[in-house]
C-alpha cells in the first residue's frame, strides 16, 4: 500500500507574495521549486520568476505554467491526449508493474496511452499543461485506492479531460522573462540573478517525508515504472544527521550570498536551527510566522 | 439600555456586544456582495460548527471557524459584482478578481484584533481544493488545515442550496450529491463521509436553506468577541463604512464623510452626546445595502433605466433588513430605510413626508447629498462646497428639512471632513 505523506512545511503562494511585496522584490528564484504552482502565482502578480528542480516532470510543468505565456490546449487537442486512439499501437506492458499494486488493468492501459500521447506533443507549453492535468487525475486514482468508497468512479478519459481543461486558467503573460531550469539547485543559483531566492533547508533523513506520488509521476514521465529517483534528488535537499544538515545548508547559503534577500520557509521545529545558521551568513534576520507549519525566515 | 462608554451609538452593555453586532453587520454585507440572501454566512457558520466535532476539529478552533464562516466572502466586496448578477461564465479579468477574494478578505480581517486567531487564515484558504486545483495557494491534501476544508464543504453545500441572480438553487438531495461527487477533488474524502453521516442523521441540515435568524442563538453557536475594546468598536464601524462604499471607487470614503458630517452638525446643534454618536453611526451604515447593487449600475454614466433605478433604490431596503436582523442595531433599521425620503413626500421607498421621516434619516439625507455633490458621481461632475450648498438650499422644503439645511450651512465653514 502506498503511503500518501505530506511535507511538514507549508509554502503558500499568497504569503510568499506578501513577503515579496513588503521587500519590493521584482524577481525571484526558487531553486528547489517542486510543483511550481507558487511561481505561477507570483508570475501572475507581475514578478519575474525563475525555478529549478532535478525532477524532470516538475520542470516540464514549469514550462507549461511559468515559461509559457499564451499556449493552451484546445478541446480537440485534449481529446487526443486523453483518449486511447483507435488503431494506434501502445506498448501494452509499459506500466504493467503497477497493476494490482497501485492501479487497475484499465488504469495502467490509460497511463501507457497518456504517456505516449503526451510524448507526441510538440509544444513545451502544451506538454507541461498536459502533464499537470494528468498528474491530478493520477493523484485522484491513488487517493481512490486509499479510500475506494469515498470517491466516485469517473471514466479515465473524462477525469483527465476535466483536469487538463482546468490548466487553461493557469496560463498568462506577465510581460517579464520567466525561466525554468532542469538541474541541481546550486547550479541554478550560480546561473540566475534575482532580487530574492527561496531556499529550502535540507530534510533530515529520519524526518524524510518525500511524497511517493512525486517520484511515481517522474517514473511515469520517464516511461519506466522501476525508475529510481535517488540519483536525481539533490544532495542539498537531504541530510543524514544534523552535522550533515549543517554542511548542506551552509553550502546553499554560501552560494546564495549574491542574492539581496533570502527567504527560507520552515516550521516551528526547525526554525531555531535555520536562524542560527542564517546568522552566520546574513546580517539581518526577520521572521514571519503564519502557523507552526508555515514560518518564513527572511534574511538580507 | 445602558450604554458603555465609547459605544459609538450602539445600545450594548459592553464593547464585546457592540463588536459582535458590528461583525454580524459585516457578515451581512458580505452575503449581499456575492448575490446571496441574507444569512448565507450564518448558515455556513452553523453547518461548519455541526461538522467540526465530527471531523476532529479541536474545540479551541470552533470560534475561529464560526467567524470565518460568517465573514468568508468579505473579500467579494472588492470584486466587480457584475459576475454574480448575470448568467454565463466569468471573463478572464473577472475570474482573476474572484480568485483574489480570499486573499483580499484575509488581509482585511487580519486588521481586527478582537477576532479569534486563525480567522484570516481560514478565510484565505476557504477556496482551496483537496486535489490542489483551488485558489489562491493551490494547497492540496493535508496541506489544507482541516478547519478550512470543513469551511469549504459547508460553503459548497449552502451555496448549492441558495438561489443567486445567476444560478438556480438545488434541492437538498442534489446539493448533497454535489458534496459526494466532489470527494477527492474539491473536498477531502473523510470530511465528505462525515457530512454524509450528518446529512442522514440531522434533518435540520437539509432544511438549512430556510433558516436565518434562528441559527445565531443556539447554545454553543454564538460566540461573543470577548476581547473587544472601544477602539475595536470604532475600527469596526469605520470598516463597515468602507465596506458599504467598496462597490465602486467613486464611493470611497462616502459613508465615513457622511457620518462625520452628521456628527458635526449634531454637535453644532447641541444634541446629546448619545444622539451625536447615533448620527455618526447612521452615517456610517446608511448605505450598507449598496453591497447588493451591481457595480455596473453604480458606475453607469448614462441615465438609469426604470429597472436599474428600481434596483438602485432597493439598497435602502437591503440596508434596513440587515440592521433589523441584528438586535443591537435594530433601532437604526427605519432610519436607514428612510434616508432617501424627501420632506415633500416624493422620495422612496415609502414616500413619507415631513416629520413622518425620522429625524436622523433627514439629517443623513442632507449630509449624504452634500457629500455626493462635492465628490462627484460617474454621471455628473463635482461641485465645490458653495455650489453644493446652494443646490441643497434650493431643495430645502422639497427634498430636505430646512432646519437641517440651515444647520449644515452653519457647520460647514468650520468643518474639516
Amino acid at each position: 500500500m502506498i503511503e500518501l505523506r505530506e511535507g511538514k512545511r507549508r509554502k503558500s503562494a499568497s504569503h510568499l507574495y506578501e513577503i515579496c511585496r513588503a521587500h519590493d522584490v521584482r524577481s525571484v528564484l526558487d531553486p528547489f521549486m517542486g510543483l511550481p504552482v507558487h511561481l505561477n502565482y507570483l508570475k501572475r502578480k507581475g514578478i519575474a520568476v525563475h525555478g529549478a528542480d532535478p525532477l524532470e516532470w516538475f520542470v516540464r510543468v514549469g514550462e507549461g505554467i511559468v515559461v509559457n505565456d499564451s499556449v493552451i490546449l484546445r478541446d480537440f487537442e485534449i481529446g487526443e491526449i486523453v483518449e486511447v486512439t483507435p488503431g494506434r499501437i501502445y506498448p501494452p506492458d509499459r506500466f504493467r508493474a503497477w497493476e494490482g499494486v497501485f492501479f487497475t488493468d484499465e488504469q495502467c492501459r490509460y497511463l501507457s496511452a497518456w504517456h505516449e500521447n503526451v510524448k507526441g506533443l510538440r509544444s513545451d507549453g502544451q506538454t507541461g499543461l498536459a502533464i499537470l492535468g494528468l498528474w491530478w487525475a493520477f493523484a485522484y486514482w491513488l487517493q481512490k485506492m486509499v479510500c475506494p468508497d469515498d470517491l466516485l468512479d469517473v471514466a479515465p478519459s473524462e477525469l483527465a479531460y476535466a483536469y487538463i481543461r482546468k490548466t487553461e486558467r493557469w496560463v498568462g503573460d506577465n510581460a517579464r522573462h520567466n525561466t525554468i531550469f532542469h538541474g541541481a539547485p546550486l547550479e541554478a543559483m550560480q546561473r540566475v540573478a534575482a532580487d530574492a531566492v527561496i531556499l529550502t533547508a535540507p530534510e533530515l533523513e529520519a524526518d524524510d517525508r518525500s511524497d511517493a506520488r512525486t517520484w511515481m509521476w517522474e517514473a511515469w514521465w520517464k516511461g519506466n515504472p522501476y525508475q529510481n529517483v535517488a540519483p536525481h534528488i539533490a544532495p542539498a535537499a537531504h541530510a543524514a544527521d544534523r552535522a550533515d544538515w549543517r554542511a548542506a545548508f551552509a553550502e546553499q547559503l554560501e552560494t546564495a550570498r549574491k542574492y539581496p534577500l533570502a527567504i527560507v520557509p520552515t516550521s516551528a521545529g526547525e526554525r531555531e536551527h535555520v536562524e542560527t545558521l542564517l546568522r552566520e551568513y546574513r546580517s539581518s534576520i526577520r521572521t514571519r510566522e503564519f502557523s507552526p507549519e508555515e514560518i518564513y525566515v527572511i534574511a538580507s | 439600555m445602558t450604554l458603555f462608554k465609547g459605544s459609538g451609538g450602539i445600545p450594548s452593555r459592553s464593547a464585546s456586544g457592540a463588536a459582535t453586532a458590528l461583525t454580524h453587520v459585516l457578515a451581512s454585507i458580505a452575503d449581499l456582495a456575492e448575490g446571496h440572501r441574507l444569512g448565507h454566512g450564518r448558515r455556513i457558520a452553523w453547518l461548519a460548527l455541526k461538522l467540526a466535532p465530527l471531523c476532529g476539529i479541536e474545540p479551541s478552533e470552533f470560534e475561529a471557524l464560526y467567524y470565518a464562516g460568517l465573514l468568508h466572502d468579505v473579500g467579494e466586496l472588492w470584486v466587480s459584482s457584475e459576475v454574480f448578477h448575470r448568467a454565463g461564465p466569468a471573463s478572464r479579468s473577472e475570474s482573476i478578481g474572484v480568485r483574489e477574494h480570499p486573499v483580499t478578505g484575509a488581509e482585511f480581517l487580519a486588521r481586527f484584533a478582537p477576532l479569534p486567531a486563525g480567522v484570516a487564515e481560514l478565510v484565505r484558504w476557504h477556496h482551496e481544493w483537496w486535489d490542489g486545483t483551488g485558489y489562491p495557494d493551490q494547497l492540496h491534501w493535508t496541506q489544507i488545515p482541516p478547519a478550512a476544508q470543513v469551511l469549504r464543504l459547508a460553503d459548497t453545500f449552502v451555496s448549492s442550496l441558495s438561489d443567486r441572480p445567476n444560478r438556480r438553487c438545488l434541492p437538498p438531495e442534489d446539493a448533497f450529491g454535489e458534496i459526494i461527487s466532489g470527494a477527492g477533488r474539491e473536498l477531502g474524502p473523510q470530511f465528505c463521509r462525515m457530512f454524509a453521516l450528518l446529512f442522514q442523521s440531522d434533518a435540520e441540515v437539509a432544511q438549512l436553506a430556510d433558516k436565518q435568524n434562528d441559527l445565531g442563538t443556539k447554545p454553543g453557536v454564538m460566540y461573543a468577541l470577548e476581547r473587544a475594546t472601544p477602539d475595536d468598536v470604532e475600527q469596526l464601524m469605520l470598516a463597515i463604512a468602507d465596506c458599504a462604499d467598496a462597490r465602486h471607487p467613486v464611493l470611497a470614503g462616502h459613508s465615513r464623510r457622511t457620518g462625520n458630517l452628521a456628527a458635526r452638525i449634531a454637535e453644532r446643534a447641541g444634541w446629546e452626546p448619545t444622539e451625536i454618536d447615533r448620527a455618526r453611526l447612521l452615517g456610517y451604515v446608511h448605505d450598507i445595502g449598496m453591497a447588493a447593487i451591481p457595480s455596473g449600475i453604480i458606475a453607469k454614466t448614462d441615465r438609469l433605466t426604470s429597472l436599474e433605478r428600481a434596483a438602485m433604490q432597493r439598497h435602502v431596503l437591503y440596508g434596513a433588513e440587515i440592521l433589523r436582523n441584528i438586535p443591537e442595531l435594530e433601532e437604526y433599521a427605519d432610519e436607514a430605510r428612510h434616508h432617501h425620503e424627501r420632506v415633500d413626500g416624493s422620495g422612496y421607498p415609502d414616500a413619507l413626508a415631513g416629520p413622518a421621516i425620522p429625524l436622523l434619516a433627514r439629517l443623513v439625507a442632507v449630509c449624504d447629498a452634500y457629500d455626493a455633490l462635492t465628490t462627484g458621481r460617474p454621471y455628473r461632475t463635482t461641485l465645490d462646497s458653495d455650489a453644493a450648498l446652494a443646490r441643497i438650499e434650493r431643495d430645502a422644503g422639497y427634498a430636505f428639512d430646512p432646519t437641517l439645511v440651515q444647520a449644515l450651512a452653519s457647520s460647514l465653514p468650520a468643518t474639516t471632513i
